[in-house]
């Protein structure tokens, strides 16, 4: 491990300790000019944050010590201020991630971002062909938009990551994606955990693909040594996530969340400060969360899979209605990170 | 020798915080971090306030409680270390 990995590690470690949201996301809005098949999101009719409570936000969390901001929606580049609000980020001296689908950058917006400096800008690419992007964004002439922001971007020098939700439509040609991302100059990463949607419909979970597509289209793919390094040592906590510890979400109306993919309302801005309702001892939620230790999962605890999966919490409780059940997607993830370990171990020792 | 008349820079692309005693500063990029001691995280505290380096000895000396030539080597040597990370810059003039 390099000194830098080391630093972030313990700079990690203060913050898990101390319950310091080292990251947050704000959800700036929750309009989206597209309508992807698996997106988990529901928009809701309340008034979204004005410009004036989103900079009161970043405030309080470079106060609190928050290093890391990251923008999503819905999508952010349909809010008229992101510029507006960037900047004032920038000046708080935050770094910044921004998610978007690409389809609204243009080359001012390129140029922008280019003088803001974001960390990275992640470009959903859901497909290597306009029929497969287009197909699962619903909206025709998707693809072509997001491969000219992906563009647009790295000429800029914008460290771009392409993120792939792999389901039954594209997994097909995930290869084909993935040449796709690094010839425009990008980098792509991939996932297969599909959430069901925050009201309760399971419909997007219909896209997730099957152990068979797994065994056809991600074998060469994804046997990467980046994935198969990904095994936990024998830290204690190794099975509970940052969510609600170091890791903290608002939503478009202010609400803020333990997790972008944990929507568990633990108190509203607009009622009280960020910094009350992260730090209420009496948050049941909170206390739970920041209270569990693996050894209190029962079920993921007595799996032999326990120390090559990345557990997520959101699903386990999307799922099931329990933050201490197992998640269905890091269940596939780990059985196939184990089927990918004895295929290299039979490979290394033939 | 660094001149005790200089004033210290900031890097204005870094991202800092400061964690108890320790400052972390994080390049532009995300790909860098730096860990900044209680001495080093004081300075660059100060830094902020547009102090000339002899002012900063001062400074440390009252809060460290520790002799002006001790902490004219100390601060010689951690603000060489920070010009080397490129974290900071040395300027004629307050900015």
């Amino acid at each position: 491990m390099d000194s830098t990995q080391t630093i972030f590690k313990h700079i990690e470690e203060k913050c898990r300790k101390k319950n310091i949201p080292f990251a947050a996301v704000l959800e700036l809005t929750a309009h989206c000019n597209l309508s992807c098949s698996h997106c988990f999101k529901v928009s809701e009719n309340r008034p979204e944050l004005t410009y004036d409570e989103i900079t009161d936000v970043l405030d309080q969390l470079a106060a609190l010590g928050t290093f890391v901001v990251g923008y999503s929606g819905g999508e952010v580049f349909c809010r008229p201020d992101l510029f507006d609000i960037l900047t004032y980020a920038r000046q708080k001296g935050f770094l910044q991630v921004l998610l978007t689908n690409g389809t609204l950058i243009t080359p001012e917006s390129a140029s922008f971002l280019q003088k803001i400096k974001p960390r990275d800008v992640e470009i959903s690419l859901l497909g290597a062909r306009p029929e497969t992007h287009d197909g699962i964004t619903g909206v025709r002439g998707s693809f072509e938009k997001t491969v000219a922001a992906i563009k647009l971007l790295v000429e800029k020098n914008i460290y771009v990551i392409t993120k792939t939700v792999l389901m039954k439509s594209n997994v097909y040609e995930c290869d084909r994606i993935k040449a796709l991302s690094r010839k425009l100059g990008a980098h792509p990463r991939f996932g297969t955990g599909i959430l069901p949607r925050f009201d309760g419909s399971t419909q997007p979970q219909e896209q997730k693909i099957t152990w068979e597509d797994r065994k056809h289209f991600l074998e060469d793919v994804v046997l990467d040594k980046s994935f198969l390094m990904r095994v936990k040592d024998d830290e204690k906590d190794f099975l509970v996530c940052k969510a609600g510890k170091c890791f903290a979400c608002i939503s478009p109306y202010g609400d803020v969340c333990p997790c972008v993919l944990l929507p568990i309302k633990l108190g509203n801005i607009r009622e009280k400060s960020f910094r009350k309702i992260w730090y209420d001892p009496d948050n049941a939620v909170l206390k739970e969360l920041r209270g569990l230790k693996s050894s209190d999962l029962e079920q993921c605890f007595a799996c032999d899979m326990k120390n090559i999966c990345d557990r997520c919490a959101g699903s386990a409780y999307l799922e099931h209605n329990n933050l201490r059940a197992p998640a269905s997607s890091a269940c596939e993830d780990a059985r196939w990170k184990k089927y990918l370990l004895q295929v290299k171990d039979a490979q290394e020792s033939y | 020798m660094i001149s005790l008349e200089k004033y210290i820079v900031r890097d204005s692309e870094a991202v800092w915080r400061k964690l108890d005693d320790e400052v972390f500063i994080i390049d532009q990029a995300g790909e860098k971090v730096f860990a900044l001691n209680k001495t080093a995280a004081f300075i660059w505290e100060l830094a902020g306030d547009n102090m000339s380096i002899s002012e900063i000895v001062k400074q440390i000396c009252t809060r460290f409680e520790i002799d002006e030539a001790t902490a004219r080597t100390d601060i010689s040597e951690l603000v060489g270390e920070m010009l080397e990370k490129r974290i900071i810059s040395l300027n004629d003039r307050p900015h």
